[in-house]
């Protein structure tokens, strides 16, 4: 009959043997490739988004008028407004043609309302949209309607562009201007080339 | 002298734990990631075909809102079997290096009559080079959601690359383990079951391995929650990581299970030498 003492005491010690080898080799990975694995396991819990657990802080603006949490790329952050044509629509930070499914986008490139610099803002040319904006009229008012202000542009120019002629958007700093384009012509079939721009200046 | 013995014996079961852990690696990874086969099993169990014809139709849809034209023109112009067959191409491109493009005349016949059956007019000819354009954005839109990448020479050199460093990899952990191991019974010959309790540890040691690889991983990337590019690629994805995952998991508490039972059945062997020895000197 085996000692039972004896063979516990042999079987911790080997045990012990197995955790030492294990403690060796996880220092070893740690001190030769740690730095890399972390930064894998970093690279890696980026894109593994617990949207449901998320926490979204709102966004708004300090007495400096520097905006403080800016909105998620493809959130709702604001709702535009243009009377003379009846539009009320909501607007998304980002200008994916996913974001412009759902309403207005906003180029990420361009300052956001109360920042005073260039907005870019864009949206389909369908009959919900901007189809009307051939309708608008210099003077006419646009409203944007954010979780931190409201802001009343006039439009003061409308320009035909190609789609090509980004300088005809310029992003500056120097003056808050609202730019909101649309696709031209209005009743276009297939893709258009050409861009409806309306430029607005901040009224208040 | 005993000591030097035990400290050259001690590194040695490093060396065969590490051989262990890697020859394992290799073998999980040539089976699963560089194995065109698992991919194409994944994909079919992850209803990958559905998923990304879902997503090939939503991003139609994109242009269709700027287009003037109606939403009926983007029905049945791309089949779902081409969806399919479009897929493997690009897998086969991946995996095996073939360069075979993939073919929208299909899709681009199909939207083209769709378009002209949908207007009652005929098209002007500024209209006709903005339908063009507006086929071609489609076409592409295709390929780009198909293909997501325009790397698949680059990829496949990067796996051509992998699989060899993978077959050397497994040449050489199978050397390790063998002349390890060997080492092990040559230094433990007077006391070979001494030998053979070391080498449970290290079993041990390269399944507990693996076990707090996936605990590491687990614990810092919400793998279920793990999305790139669209739904269909990000559901696929996760999956053949779990798959990884819960595959080195099984391995790691095998080997632990049965780095233990060499242990206990050594002790006992052991043991009940010693009792027997001490039996007959009494």
């Amino acid at each position: 009959m085996p000692n039972l003492a004896m063979t516990i005491k042999a079987t911790i010690k080997y045990l012990i043997v197995a955790l030492l080898i294990t403690i060796v080799i996880v220092m070893g990975i740690y001190l030769l490739f740690g730095q890399e694995v972390n930064e894998t396991l970093s690279i890696a819990s980026k894109v593994a988004i617990d949207i449901e657990n998320k926490k979204v802080e709102e966004t708004t603006m300090n007495e400096d008028n520097k905006i403080q949490n800016y909105p998620e790329y493809g959130t709702q952050y604001a709702t535009i407004e243009i009377p003379r044509i009846n539009v009320n629509l909501p607007v998304y930070f980002g200008d994916t043609l996913e974001v412009l499914k759902k309403g207005v986008g906003h180029s990420s490139g361009s300052y956001f309302p109360g920042e005073g610099g260039s907005i870019i803002y864009m949206g389909h040319n369908s009959k919900n949209m901007f189809r009307r904006f051939s309708e608008l009229q210099l003077g006419d008012e646009i409203k944007v309607t954010t979780s931190y202000g409201e802001y009343t542009y006039k439009i003061y120019d409308m320009q035909l562009i190609k789609e090509t002629d980004v300088d005809k958007l310029p992003v500056q700093k120097e003056k808050e201007i609202l730019m909101v384009y649309t696709c031209y012509p209005f009743n276009n079939i297939g893709y258009a080339t050409q861009r409806y721009v309306v430029y607005a200046e901040l009224e208040k | 002298m005993k000591i030097l013995l035990n400290i050259i014996k001690f590194i040695i079961a490093i060396i065969l734990t590490i051989c262990v852990i890697a020859l394992i690696i290799v073998n999980v990874a040539s089976s699963t990631i560089l194995n065109k086969e698992f991919i194409l099993g994944k994909l079919d169990e992850t209803n990958y075909y559905a998923n990304i014809y879902t997503a090939v139709k939503s991003d139609f849809e994109n242009y269709i809102y700027q287009s003037g034209l109606d939403e009926s023109v983007l029905e049945n112009i791309v089949p779902a079997e081409k969806i399919e067959n479009d897929t493997k191409i690009i897998i086969n491109n991946i995996y095996d290096g073939t360069n075979e493009d993939v073919d929208v005349t299909e899709i681009e016949t199909n939207l083209r009559n769709n378009i002209e059956n949908s207007l009652d007019y005929n098209l002007s000819a500024t209209q006709q080079r903005t339908v063009n354009e507006f086929i071609n954005r489609i076409t592409q839109q295709y390929k780009d959601t198909i293909t997501k990448t325009s790397y698949e020479d680059s990829i496949n050199n990067m796996l051509e690359k992998a699989r060899n460093i993978v077959d050397k990899l497994q040449k050489v952990s199978i050397i390790g383990i063998a002349v390890s191991f060997l080492i092990i019974i040559i230094l433990s010959i007077k006391n070979l079951i001494a030998g053979l309790m070391l080498i449970g540890s290290t079993l041990i040691s390269s399944g507990v391995f693996y076990i707090l690889v996936n605990m590491i991983i687990n614990a810092k990337v919400k793998i279920q929650n793990i999305t790139i590019l669209n739904d269909a690629i990000s559901i696929s994805l996760r999956e053949i990581i779990s798959t990884i995952l819960k595959n080195l998991t099984t391995i790691g508490i095998t080997l632990s299970i049965v780095g233990f039972v060499i242990i206990i059945i050594f002790a006992i062997i052991r043991s009940s030498k010693k009792e027997e020895r001490e039996n007959v000197e009494q």
